[in-house]
């Protein structure tokens, strides 16, 4: 593993335990400048987790916690009159950060869920005609419910396709928790900062120098054709997607310190980048496309 | 009715009527007549539709013309006439792309009818021509020209008309041809040719047709004597004709030492008999030789071109025997009285046979006899006293008929012969093609040791036996004149004359390599190019060139789906397969086989890292890593094998 990488990884994996896997996921996700959506139950460490990669980079932290009545104003800031200078100041909203922790997403209605549309997409705001340049690197990382929760609102396909990945944390094993319970009060001790804004961007091109050979992308090629095809899903995956998978797995094979991308990367990342796009779980995605696809010799 | 149905029938009309032009002589004008009209009724009839019961009619009208008009003998022109009415038939009914396809393709084999009858190269060439329309109409049928072709199409098809050339070059050069299961019946429709009886003063005019006789192909030189191509010997004199006896039939010794030899190529004719210089004889299976040194066909049929090699001798020494002495000098009723006189009195002046000539030599200068194409006809018992002491005009026949009368009237054995003289040598291919203007008739005469040539035309006009007619300035015009107009009229322009010797040269090699191509001719050509047993060699031969064809499609069709991958690759592949890891990914694979080879551990490993590298890294693989590789699959083989 890549010693910066391998570093990051044992620090959060103070925070949250025995997740390794989880980690490096989240890792890959905000090295190919993805938003990560992570969907768990509540209690399952999803907040801990941004916490923990927020104050690891040192990036500009906001936190909104997504609600049924919450407006798009309140995250994206809103025009106030000035009584002294006569005009309207922008009064920038909680959106003007570089990691934004979007809290329970999926319980605020759709009007304002997609007023991070375009935050997310094109890093920009537009408010009364006037576009403002969100800060970089812009992540969001938003946590959802399950769907069957009471109180939540489906997130649109659209919203969907713009998550670079979809992560669960899942239970922790029972050594693990067995850790949380005794050390309860290590959980929020991780505020020490590995790294500067300028050191992760830096990450982020180095990762896109593997090699990317043309069997991978023939392999990626056979996943987006297979979800075209099939009748398991409604529709395939997007071109965006397949851009995803790539990226995805570049990064991957970076974190593993390889200098070229295997097909068993692809295989790694796929569930994560794919299966929210398609509406599965990452097990489904797995069982009824993945194991079908030829991974080629 | 659709466009195209209306030209396939017209194109088929057309055939049909180009195929009538070919063949009215053969079967008939009646027939032909009856076919031309229902093919224009089939024509102008073309919106109304003919009930079956006309059209059953027409059918019983036409059997009964067609045999009316042909009799019952000759059934192979019956047999074509009624295929061709058919088809005209066949026309008559509503039209429709199914049946007009039918029509097309049965159209291909009445068309190669003609060639029962012709076998020319202007005929093959009009033949073929009928073809190219027959597949102009079925592509006209498919509503497609051979522009709308689509280019995969036409090539497929050329590609497969290309295999067919070498397919059917081989098949008609190479195979052994074996006899027919069934033969068409002969045909007996006679051709000009010799006349087995010779009566000269029958004759009014000499037909003269510049028709091909045959031709002889020297496999030396061209003998620098006068060419007498001797055929028919007529050896019996009943009084007016000079016949030919049964001696002309009879099977005899061959004869042993030769001195020319040459082929000849025969066009067909109505008699038996073939040509040949001097004493002739020939190896052919169907050529015989007679005690005459003359060559004939052991079948009766000349209907086919047919060739075959001569060797010959020249006039061999003999005794005649009473009997046969007897024989040569019969005269059998008492006429031309004036002539035997005639022949008394020279025979009381002579001292020997060769003086009695000499003297007759004398005799026919003297009384300035004139060679005529031309001569008075005569149908009187004496025509020979009339041809000697009134006429004095007259063609080869009369001075032969005369001088060989006043021989026997000599008591001197004689007999006449009749074949031709001369010939046209092309001398760049080195044959020469005998025509029918070149008939001729001279004299044998037996002078007590051998029989000697006597050729009395010469002493009248001796430029005649120099060697063609065509060649003697004085007879030419009246031979041109008796032709009509001809190209041979036309001698004397020089580029006429190439013409002339190319287009005859191109059907003279025509018809040595294609047309009497058979069992013998295909022999002959073997054994020249592979010696005595070329059956052998060329079956071997054959079945060589078959195996190396196929093994060489075999291999170029192996080669064109090969695994064009990387060795690498393919040999982890077969790893693959072998271990039942075709689902995994390379990676995977090798850590299950680090798994079950522990003790090999470190060298999947390696391979592992090698052809990770290769395969995603872009790094070249070294030919080490190669040989590893294969060792390893070999080594995962030997392990299986054990494990079973």
């Amino acid at each position: 593993m890549n010693q910066d990488i391998a570093r990051i990884v044992k620090s959060l994996s103070l925070v949250i335990l025995d997740k390794e896997t989880e980690i490096k996921i989240a890792l890959t996700c905000l090295l190919s400048k993805g938003h990560l959506l992570i969907e768990d139950l509540p209690g399952m460490g999803k907040t801990t987790l941004a916490h923990a990669l927020a104050y690891t980079f040192g990036l500009n932290f906001q936190r909104i916690q997504f609600t049924n009545d919450l407006l798009p104003l309140d995250i994206s800031g809103s025009s106030i009159y000035n009584v002294k200078s006569q005009s309207f100041d922008f009064h920038e909203g909680p959106l003007f950060c570089q990691l934004l922790l979007a809290d329970e997403l999926n319980r605020a209605s759709p009007k304002t869920q997609s007023a991070l549309l375009e935050a997310m997409e094109e890093h920009q705001v537009t408010i009364d005609k006037q576009t403002y340049q969100l800060p970089k690197p812009f992540f969001v990382i938003a946590t959802q419910n399950p769907k069957d929760q009471f109180g939540t609102h489906e997130l649109p396909e659209s919203q969907l396709d713009r998550f670079f990945m979809r992560l669960s944390l899942g239970y922790p094993s029972r050594n693990a928790e067995r850790l949380l319970i005794e050390n309860n009060s290590n959980r929020r001790a991780l505020e020490q900062t590995l790294f500067d804004t300028q050191a992760l961007t830096e990450l982020q091109k180095a990762s896109q120098l593997t090699i990317l050979a043309d069997v991978v992308v023939d392999y990626i090629l056979r996943i987006v054709e297979f979800t075209r095809n099939t009748n398991i899903v409604r529709h395939g995956l997007s071109p965006r997607a397949s851009i995803a998978m790539a990226t995805a797995a570049k990064t991957w094979a970076f974190i593993h310190d390889v200098r070229y991308v295997t097909p068993d990367d692809v295989y790694a990342i796929a569930p994560f980048v794919c299966a929210h796009r398609l509406g599965l779980t990452l097990q489904e995605f797995q069982q009824h496309i993945l194991e079908k696809i030829d991974i080629g010799a | 009715m659709s466009s195209n149905l209306t030209f396939t029938r017209r194109s088929l009309s057309v055939i049909l009527i180009t195929q009538l032009l070919l063949l009215f002589t053969e079967i008939g004008i009646a027939n032909s007549a009856l076919i031309l009209l229902v093919v224009i009724w089939a024509n102008l009839n073309e919106k109304k539709v003919i009930s079956n019961g006309v059209l059953n009619s027409v059918t019983v009208v036409a059997v009964l013309v067609s045999i009316l008009s042909l009799g019952t003998a000759k059934s192979l022109s019956i047999f074509v006439s009624l295929l061709l009415i058919a088809l005209a038939l066949k026309l008559c009914q509503i039209p429709s792309v199914m049946r007009y396809q039918k029509i097309v393709v049965l159209s291909f084999f009445t068309t190669s009818l003609t060639f029962l009858f012709e076998q020319s190269i202007g005929i093959a060439f009009i033949v073929v021509s009928q073809w190219i329309t027959l597949i102009a109409c079925l592509l006209s049928l498919q509503n497609q020209t051979i522009r709308t072709l689509s280019k995969r199409r036409f090539k497929r098809h050329a590609i497969g008309l290309t295999f067919c050339i070498p397919m059917a070059f081989i098949l008609v050069t190479l195979l052994p041809k074996l006899p027919s299961f069934w033969t068409m019946p002969t045909q007996n429709s006679a051709k000009t040719g010799l006349n087995e009886s010779l009566d000269p003063f029958n004759i009014s005019q000499l037909s003269n047709s510049d028709e091909l006789v045959f031709r002889a192909k020297w496999s030396k030189s061209q003998p620098l004597e006068p060419l007498y191509w001797r055929a028919i010997v007529h050896d019996f004199f009943d009084g007016n004709a000079w016949r030919e006896s049964h001696l002309m039939f009879f099977d005899t010794a061959k004869f042993k030492n030769s001195e020319i030899d040459y082929s000849v190529i025969v066009e067909p004719s109505s008699n038996k008999w073939l040509y040949g210089l001097n004493y002739s004889d020939s190896k052919h299976p169907q050529v015989n030789t007679n005690e005459f040194g003359t060559l004939f066909k052991t079948d009766n049929s000349l209907k086919n071109q047919f060739e075959y090699k001569v060797f010959s001798t020249s006039v061999k020494q003999e005794v005649l025997s009473d009997h046969q002495f007897q024989h040569y000098t019969r005269l059998p009723i008492a006429n031309n009285m004036e002539a035997r006189k005639l022949a008394l009195a020279l025979k009381r002046q002579s001292t020997s046979v060769h003086n009695f000539v000499t003297l007759l030599k004398t005799f026919f200068i003297e009384n300035r006899f004139v060679y005529t194409l031309t001569p008075a006809q005569s149908i009187s018992d004496n025509s020979i006293d009339e041809f000697l002491f009134n006429n004095r005009q007259g063609f080869c026949g009369h001075y032969a008929s005369s001088v060989a009368f006043l021989l026997r009237a000599g008591n001197i054995p004689s007999r006449i012969v009749s074949g031709y003289l001369g010939g046209k040598l092309n001398s760049e291919h080195n044959y020469t093609s005998v025509r029918q203007f070149d008939a001729h008739a001279w004299v044998e005469y037996f002078d007590g040791m051998r029989w000697q040539r006597l050729d009395p035309t010469g002493w009248i006009a001796p430029d005649r036996m120099t060697g063609s007619i065509l060649d003697s300035d004085t007879y030419r015009q009246q031979l041109i004149d008796n032709l009509g107009f001809n190209i041979l009229g036309l001698n004397h322009y020089e580029l006429l004359l190439d013409v002339q010797l190319f287009l005859d040269n191109i059907d003279y090699q025509w018809t040595r390599w294609i047309v009497t191509f058979d069992t013998q001719r295909q022999n002959e050509f073997f054994s020249d190019l592979l010696g005595q047993q070329w059956l052998y060699k060329t079956a071997s031969l054959l079945l060589i060139v078959v195996l190396a064809l196929g093994t060489l499609f075999f291999i170029w069709t192996r080669w064109q789906i090969r695994d064009k991958r990387h060795k690498a690759i393919i040999v982890f592949e077969t790893i693959q397969r072998e271990t039942n890891t075709r689902h995994l990914s390379p990676i995977n694979t090798c850590i299950l086989l680090q798994q079950r080879y522990p003790e090999i551990q470190q060298e999947i490993n390696d391979f592992k890292q090698q052809y990770s590298e290769f395969r995603y890294g872009q790094v070249e693989l070294s030919t080490s890593s190669l040989k590893k590789a294969h060792a390893l699959l070999k080594y995962i083989k030997q392990n299986n094998k054990k494990s079973l």
